[in-house]
């Protein structure tokens, strides 16, 4: 496993956002993962825009088979949140997800501005910084 | 269960059949002949077949109007980050 997908990130493929090609390739590319907080993110993120119940469950459904690893907290997640929380105010998902990242090494990717105040020490990949 | 072939030669599977395999809007068939026999099974998806699917069913909550897909703007953007900072979403 090599990177991790934020929920932007994630959410930018399930949307057919601009950066949706440069997530695809991660995908089928390299090892890619995500948190089990991500997943509940996205399914917030597609309730909130109208969609009959069914599109959504079809969408996640398929999400679910995409081929990514879900990860769940475990001891070192907590011991680099609480490290994050140190740092300053940070929001509770996007310290799990990037407590993820920073336990297992692997490269953060999204395209959220909240993750510039993480410790450098946390690989980063925004994707908005890619070339379109 | 009985079913009719209609007049541009399809054949509709009822919908009570559908459910019971618990199949969802979307999801691909393999249809066979088998002896007379008409053979229908879910397709095992392709990690592939899914992203493009998943990416079409995007593109058409992009044009259909009874959604605020078709009208996501930074707004909304900026809406869902607020969310995430308040754990909201």
């Amino acid at each position: 496993m090599t990177h991790l997908l934020d929920s932007t990130a994630l959410l930018a493929f399930i949307l057919d956002e601009e950066e949706a090609d440069a997530v695809e390739h991660l995908m089928f590319d390299q090892a890619c993962a995500v948190s089990f907080a991500t997943w509940i993110e996205v399914h917030g993120r597609l309730r909130s825009l109208g969609l009959p119940a069914e599109d959504v469950a079809s969408q996640l459904g398929d999400a679910r088979a995409l081929p990514l690893v879900t990860l769940w907290a475990d001891g070192a997640t907590l011991e680099k949140a609480l490290e994050i929380k140190e740092g300053g105010y940070f929001p509770f998902a996007d310290t799990l997800i990037a407590a993820t990242a920073w336990a297992l090494g692997l490269v953060l990717v999204h395209k959220d501005s909240h993750f510039t105040a993480l410790p450098s020490v946390v690989r980063q990949l925004d994707l908005r910084s890619i070339p379109k | 269960m009985k079913t009719a072939v209609a007049p541009d030669g399809t054949v509709q599977i009822p919908k009570l059949m559908v459910q019971a395999l618990g199949l969802k809007a979307g999801a691909e068939l393999d249809c066979e002949l088998d002896a007379g026999r008409v053979i229908v099974q879910p397709v095992a998806s392709s990690p592939a077949s899914v992203a493009r699917r998943i990416r079409e069913r995007a593109r058409r909550w992009k044009l259909a109007p009874c959604t605020n897909a078709h009208a996501e703007s930074e707004e909304r953007r900026r809406e869902f980050e607020n969310d995430r900072r308040e754990g909201r979403a």
